[in-house]
């Protein structure tokens, strides 16, 4: 790979659009904001209900989004 | 209800290579599971065990293998007790249905866990007989829930039920042959129970039993063994001391119950005697077990043994008893109680008690003894007039315990309501009045903490209490008794010598786990009524319960994310539609003509709603004048439909009826504040029309905490039999004029004032409670307690967290005032009043200052006219 980079080059990145609602997607923000370097994984913030990231971070990143909203959700313990 | 299909799966997306799923975007698809799930919560678990019960039903019945998930769902709904959680222990496949099953209204399986389906012809005599043996676990409308626990079986023989019967009956109503399992259970748990009674006779205590056997191990036990005191010299060359049992069943009578069932209820403690006796044909046993019909005149003369153990020991003795598993049931045996002064008091001809007030009654007076225990009705169900009739029948000294002093005075005035009682024979003791009764009985009221103080008091209160400690009380009625278990408030029910207990309240549930030490310190649960045959038939309200939907606006979504727990509180409580739908059901229910209440624990919030949608609103702080003359306006002026409440409407503050009711933030996932506060409009049965009377809305933020405490805080009304209604949207929301925080601006400058708010707005708890020691008034200015030095002598000093400008002063001064308050108004308009009142009639005034008025008139009339 050369040091010279062409500004008008074009750059691929390939991503995977969400839609969701607004509550998931800042909940999707706050997970990624935790996060640094290579495991981000939002590409593009595009607007109140898509986000734009990347591919291959979809399976941790629902995973995450599951255990947070896991948080709100009340399981009735039968032995009470 | 909280058994959602997982959400996750829901996220929907396109790959950016062209390859897209073929699901389209649906906006609100991650909550559509749970909605479906949640919003009829109530009937959903009802249409569940329906048809796990017709999944057994065909199971069995087609002899095929049996339905893996109807089993797995059956162990999830009723829960081993004994924790035995496996799968295959709810496979009831194997169970051959009786012939005539279509007949019995029971399931019963191994671990006690009873379904009874409310819609079978036999279901109202076989539920006053689970409501004797077990435990409700939820009563919707069809189906319902039992369950069989030790606590509960020791209860129904505290009522006097006999094993034998108990299964007889069970097995009796119950579609399958009762399991041999749950016979052994039976039997092993009530083997004990009940045998070993505790009486306090002559102002001694005896331990007491049918069965010498008991007595016997219970005197060779080290710990009871040298509690007793020796009556040789009075009884003989008996070892026991032997007695006649309680003979004169049938003289007791409730009072308040129309003539012509007294004679038949006289009969209701005397089913262990017909049951006993045996030789009844077959049904009749269910009805003579469960106190329906009337029962037979053999009356059984009981061979009691008894020693006496000292009173001072009495503690270890009944601790001991637990221990070792041999329970002692206290009795009082008013009637021939001749040391104690009995009280003149009776219920006035006018007063009627309703049946199942008369049903609970009977539960405690079941031998003509009146026995310790707890009374569970609704809010609204004629409590008070339990209590008060309960007294009227042991005719003693009694001693009444409240939470606070605006139920004291509510006690007093219901018992001069209710009885025929003079206002003499009432004390009532409390921060303001410490006076005794006339004559040698009465009745005093009190407060929990006037009671449980430590610490140097009053001299006149520790005359009083002095008093209180030295006599004997003939009974104890436990207002609210589910505080008792607090740590503070034991000591109430140690410091006195009580013959009988009564506990009284609404909500037999706590947070922690220290329900299970009411039955230790008070007794069994007698009696709980069941909330929905009470709203049928008029008795309480009918409430729609509704759970509002807000979702939270992005921005204070991000917040909410970002910041600690602590602070998020808050934020969910400030959201933006969540103020819009409080106005819009406000503004909805003003126009039907409806009483509101609004109800937030965080004292920052409710003055920032009120504020905003122009609403008078209570607190901690709210001076006393104020927080009467809003009260008072709520009650009679129609133009102020709407109040704001603070934790203290929860209990402090008498409510006038309100028929709506709106809760924006709450006590984390307490279940007994959501039911004392939909206690508030369980008393507005005045609007009899048909349909709904009374609404309960609970706004909550989506995607928050909130939404997990409200679904925890729902259990208990759930369980009572309340369908929560989920509303996901508010139709003509955006049509509603002047909606507040229109704009994402206004919002965005919300967010702002919510963020850079002091910190002691975070918190759930009204502050100003904690300042004022829970005297809910403002003190002077110089006299506030934060600031105050303490010399030696007065209280310990209090530390709290507070911004800088309140140290100082500061927060007290407003530059600036957009939103007014409508209590300010409201006591700007009566000062006008006043004003106009002092110069406009002449009436009220002295003669010596009109006169005085006139003189000073003409004086300057001639000063005037001269030049």
């Amino acid at each position: 790979m050369s040091t010279y980079s062409d500004p008008y080059a074009v750059k691929l990145t390939s991503g995977v659009l969400i839609t969701c609602d607004s509550a998931a997607k800042q909940i999707l923000l706050h997970i990624d904001s935790q996060r640094d370097g290579p495991s981000k994984f939002i590409l593009r913030d595009i607007d109140e209900t898509h986000v734009l990231v990347k591919k291959e971070h979809i399976e941790i990143m629902k995973d995450l989004l599951q255990v947070e909203l896991e948080q709100n959700t009340y399981i009735r313990d039968p032995n009470i | 209800m909280s058994r959602s299909p997982s959400p996750a799966s829901s996220l929907d997306y396109f790959e950016s290579s062209g390859s897209a799923s073929e699901d389209d975007y649906v906006p609100h698809s991650r909550r559509a599971p749970r909605k479906a799930v949640t919003s009829a919560a109530g009937p959903s678990k009802k249409i569940t065990l329906k048809f796990n019960l017709s999944a057994i039903n065909q199971s069995i019945q087609a002899a095929a293998e049996h339905p893996t998930e109807g089993a797995i769902e059956d162990d999830y709904l009723m829960g081993n007790e004994d924790g035995s959680n496996t799968l295959g222990g709810a496979d009831f496949s194997n169970q051959d249905l009786k012939k005539d099953h279509a007949a019995r209204p029971l399931w019963v399986d191994e671990y006690g866990n009873i379904i009874l389906e409310a819609f079978a012809p036999l279901a109202q005599a076989a539920q006053d007989f689970l409501i004797a043996i077990s435990e409700p676990v939820s009563r919707p409308v069809l189906i319902h829930e039992y369950k069989i626990t030790k606590p509960s079986l020791h209860a129904a023989m505290s009522v006097g039920l006999e094993t034998k019967d108990i299964i007889e009956v069970l097995d009796r109503l119950s579609k399958i042959s009762l399991p041999q399992k749950l016979r052994v259970r039976i039997t092993e748990w009530t083997s004990s129970y009940g045998k070993i009674r505790l009486v306090l006779k002559h102002n001694r205590y005896f331990l007491e039993s049918s069965v010498p056997e008991f007595l016997k191990v219970l005197l060779n036990d080290p710990v009871i063994g040298p509690c007793r005191v020796a009556r040789e010299d009075e009884q003989g060359q008996q070892v026991f001391g032997m007695e006649r049992g309680p003979v004169a069943r049938r003289d007791y009578l409730i009072p308040g119950t129309e003539e012509a069932r007294r004679a038949e209820k006289g009969d209701a403690g005397g089913e262990n005697t017909v049951a006993r006796a045996g030789g009844r044909p077959g049904d009749d046993v269910i009805g003579a077990v469960i106190g329906v019909e009337e029962t037979d005149e053999i009356v059984e003369e009981d061979e009691v043994h008894s020693f006496e153990v000292a009173g001072e020991s009495m503690e270890v003795v009944r601790r001991r008893c637990t221990d070792i598993d041999l329970p002692a049931l206290e009795e009082y045996d008013f009637r021939n109680d001749t040391i104690n002064a009995n009280l003149d008091i009776q219920l006035k001809p006018m007063t009627v008690i309703r049946s199942y007030q008369e049903t609970s009654l009977a539960k405690m007076f079941g031998n003509g003894r009146a026995r310790s225990g707890i009374i569970v009705l609704p809010c609204g169900a004629g409590k008070t007039l339990v209590g008060i009739t309960a007294a009227c029948t042991i005719k003693k000294s009694t001693l009444v315990l409240c939470t606070s002093a605006v139920s004291v005075a509510q006690w007093k005035q219901q018992f001069i309501h209710f009885s025929n009682i003079s206002e003499r024979q009432i004390s009532t003791f409390t921060q303001g009045e410490k006076e005794m009764f006339a004559g040698p009985a009465g009745i005093v009221i009190s407060t929990y903490s006037m009671i449980a103080k430590t610490g140097k008091r009053a001299h006149d209160a520790e005359k009083m209490m002095q008093f209180l400690r030295s006599r004997e009380w003939g009974f104890l009625l436990l207002d609210e008794v589910h505080v008792v278990p607090a740590e503070m408030f034991r000591k109430c029910l140690n410091n006195f010598k009580v013959h009988a207990k009564l506990g009284l309240t609404a909500t037999l549930v706590r947070e922690d786990d220290k329900v299970k030490d009411l039955g230790y310190l008070v007794g069994p649960k007698l009696y709980e009524a069941n909330w929905m045959d009470l709203a049928k038939n008029g008795h309480i309200a009918t409430v729609q319960c509704a759970e509002v939907w807000c979702p939270m606006t992005p921005e204070f979504y991000r917040e909410y994310l970002r910041n600690p727990s602590r602070k998020r509180i808050l934020l969910h409580a400030m959201n933006p539609n969540k103020i819009q739908a409080c106005q819009f059901l406000i503004n909805y229910h003003e126009s039907r003509g409806d009483k509101n209440i609004v109800f937030s624990d965080n004292v920052y919030a409710l003055e920032a709603y009120a504020k905003k949608l122009g609403k008078s609103f209570i607190h901690g702080g709210t001076p006393e004048g104020e927080r009467l003359r809003i009260l008072a306006r709520f009650q009679h002026d129609p133009n102020l439909n709407t109040i704001f409440l603070s934790k203290v409407g929860d209990t402090s503050i008498d409510l006038p009826e309100a028929t709506c009711l709106i809760q924006i933030s709450s006590h984390f996932g307490s279940r007994r504040q959501e039911a004392q506060r939909l206690g508030r409009i369980l008393r507005a049965k005045r609007r009899n029309d048909e349909g709904f009377n009374a609404f309960f809305y609970s706004l909550v933020s989506t995607d928050t905490q909130e939404m997990y405490y409200s679904s925890k805080r729902q259990g208990f009304l759930i369980d009572q039999g309340y369908a929560f209604k989920v509303i996901t949207e508010l139709h003509g929301l955006d049509q509603l004029p002047n909606l507040v925080f229109p704009t994402k601006q206004q919002q965005i400058s919300l967010l702002e004032e919510v963020l850079n708010t002091g910190d002691n707005a975070w918190e759930t708890q009204d502050h100003y409670m904690r300042l004022n020691q829970g005297k809910h008034e403002r003190k002077a200015a110089g006299a506030q307690p934060s600031l105050s030095t303490n010399a030696g002598g007065l209280p310990q000093p209090q530390r709290f967290m507070a911004p800088l400008e309140h140290l100082s002063g500061g927060q007290n001064l407003s530059y600036k005032e957009q939103n007014k308050s409508l209590n300010k108004e409201l006591s700007r308009e009566d000062r006008a009043n006043k004003r106009q009142r002092g110069t406009g009639k002449p009436g009220p005034q002295h003669t010596l200052f009109k006169k005085r008025k006139m003189e000073i008139d003409a004086a300057k009339k001639r000063a005037s006219g001269q030049p």
